[in-house]
């Protein structure tokens, strides 16, 4: 198979920044996203909570996923976008990951590759 | 026993009862107040809301005890118990309780303004000022020992040729509640993320169920507040039981219509009527209390939209809006809907209203912004940026409403 041409962005970020990505996302002109609602942990490994007394340790934190796919030509603006809209410079901001994609095809055209996106 | 002592008994009894009735309809109200909160903040503050209005009402309960009552009727409760029960069935306890509940309403509206972003601490400490100083303060003057605003022989009706009139509360305990709070919200500033670069962002509240369920816990519970402001069961009076059916109706109809049928709206409208009509509910017409209601309920939606978008005063549940400003319409309306010409009863003058009311705003700014201003300054009244990204259910409780949900 050849080179990939398109790149999946997975970033996992704070729920308050969703608005910012959002917008940044508009802004740049990625026209499909996909949210998810995420738990997980990073370095920091959770709290404790308390109920009735009872200590429970929770170290698994609801944070958002943003996922999208966009050529590979876009990738780094993108990025760069991202870490401006999703950060707020505490622990717990969250990664992005960059994934190869292997093609993009519509489901109500069979259309495939860029003009699918 | 011979029969006038025994009647004299069962009168005692009969109205120690009816206070006791109110009393209980106007405790429950306070679980209204606890879930129309909760409702309205978002999942990772309800834990904290839950809290709040239970402290806040048992500490209330102490302050207005040892301070609050006796400043407002000179009534103190230090003799013995055997004093304190009388040979009256307990009559100044029962009217202890039943104003207590009046006054721990103050602390519950201010909660709902200052909500999702305000330390645990300062939000009980000024609460407990307001309980035993401030309102029993004005609560004197227009109900209680004080012969100044509301006495018919007070210094207001000297000038005006009738005192000031507030039958069940709408500035005594509404319009006090909404303008004291006003300071707070303001000190406290918006929660984060409310308005951002000059957007105005609302910050969805969660739970529309748990707002009807504390509107119809506060609606019910009102017919205890409003029509037990009778005190005695021979002054009961069917008229404030009829007006205040037709405040409430005038504020949610007139809310379903200025905000096209928005639910949350609709269930603050009848709020509204409700704190609308409490000054003028016996001696108005019911007609009259209709148009009162319906009046307050169109303040309501407008003033909250002016006060959240256009002010930019972040006042979460509309306190300021609901309390504040409907309050002091009712106590103005009393005013107006009170003269025999307009089919009231009269006794009343419009300008005894007029100062009544703004003399409570007054007296309720000033001792807010003071008394925050001072917290502010010393111990600091606003959680930390991260404590409140976290949720005030974590930063303050350590625990969120629903741990089953933890994984």
């Amino acid at each position: 198979m050849e080179t990939a041409k398109f790149t999946m962005i997975q970033c996992v970020f704070k729920g308050e920044r969703l608005y910012d990505v959002q917008k940044t996302m508009e802004d740049i002109d990625v026209v499909g996203i996909t949210i998810w609602e995420v738990k997980g942990h990073g370095r920091q490994k959770g709290h404790i909570e308390h109920y009735r007394g009872l200590e429970t340790k929770v170290n698994l934190l609801p944070k958002l996923m943003l996922e999208i796919v966009v050529p590979n030509s876009e990738v780094e603006i993108i990025v760069e976008s991202l870490l401006k809209a999703a950060r707020t410079g505490d622990i717990g901001d969250g990664k992005i990951f960059l994934l190869p994609v292997a093609d993009v095809i519509r489901v109500r055209t069979g259309d495939r590759g860029i003009k699918a996106i | 026993m011979n029969v006038p002592s025994s009647l004299t008994d069962y009168v005692s009894a009969g109205n120690v009862f009816f206070l006791l009735w109110g009393a209980v309809l106007i405790f429950s109200m306070h679980a209204g107040f606890a879930f129309l909160e909760a409702g309205s903040v978002r999942k990772k503050n309800i834990v904290n809301a839950l809290t709040k209005i239970p402290t806040d009402w048992a500490v209330s309960t102490v302050v207005y005890f040892l301070i609050g009552f006796p400043i407002a009727y000179g009534i103190t409760f230090f003799g013995k118990a055997s004093d304190l029960l009388g040979n009256n069935s307990g009559y100044d306890l029962a009217h202890f309780f039943f104003l207590l509940c009046f006054a721990a309403v103050i602390p519950a509206i201010i909660s709902g303004g200052v909500a999702e972003r305000m330390k645990f601490g300062p939000q009980v400490l000024a609460g407990a000022v307001f309980v035993a100083l401030a309102y029993p303060l004005f609560e004197g003057l227009v109900w209680g020992r004080f012969n100044v605003l509301g006495a018919t022989d007070g210094w207001l009706a000297g000038i005006f040729g009738a005192g000031f009139h507030d039958y069940a509360g709408s500035v005594v305990v509404h319009a006090m509640g909404g303008w004291l709070a006003l300071p707070g919200i303001l000190l406290l500033k918006p929660r984060m993320g409310r308005y951002v670069n000059g957007d105005s962002r609302p910050l969805q509240i969660h739970s529309v169920p748990y707002v009807a369920l504390g509107s119809w816990l506060l609606m019910i519970g009102w017919f205890g507040f409003n029509v037990a402001s009778a005190a005695t069961l021979p002054n009961i009076s069917g008229l404030v039981a009829a007006n205040s059916l037709l405040a409430m109706g005038g504020g949610l109809l007139s809310a379903v219509l200025v905000s096209k049928r928005d639910s949350v709206f609709v269930y603050n409208g009848a709020l509204a009527g409700l704190v609308a009509v409490c000054a003028g509910s016996d001696i108005m017409h019911p007609l009259a209390a209709l148009a009162v209601g319906a009046i307050a309920g169109i303040i309501f939606v407008k003033g909250f939209l002016w006060a959240n978008e256009k002010l930019r005063i972040d006042d979460v549940l509309g306190v300021w809006p609901l309390h504040g400003l409907c309050g002091a319409w009712g106590g103005i309306a009393a005013g107006i809907f009170g003269y025999e010409q307009l089919g009231g009863i009269g006794g009343v003058s419009f300008f005894s209203q007029l100062t009544g009311t703004l003399t409570c705003i007054a007296i309720a700014v000033v001792f807010s912004g003071v008394t925050y201003f001072i917290i502010k300054k010393t111990y600091g009244i606003r959680l930390s940026p991260q404590q409140e990204l976290l949720g005030s259910d974590l930063s303050i409780h350590s625990g969120k409403a629903y741990p089953e949900e933890l994984i």
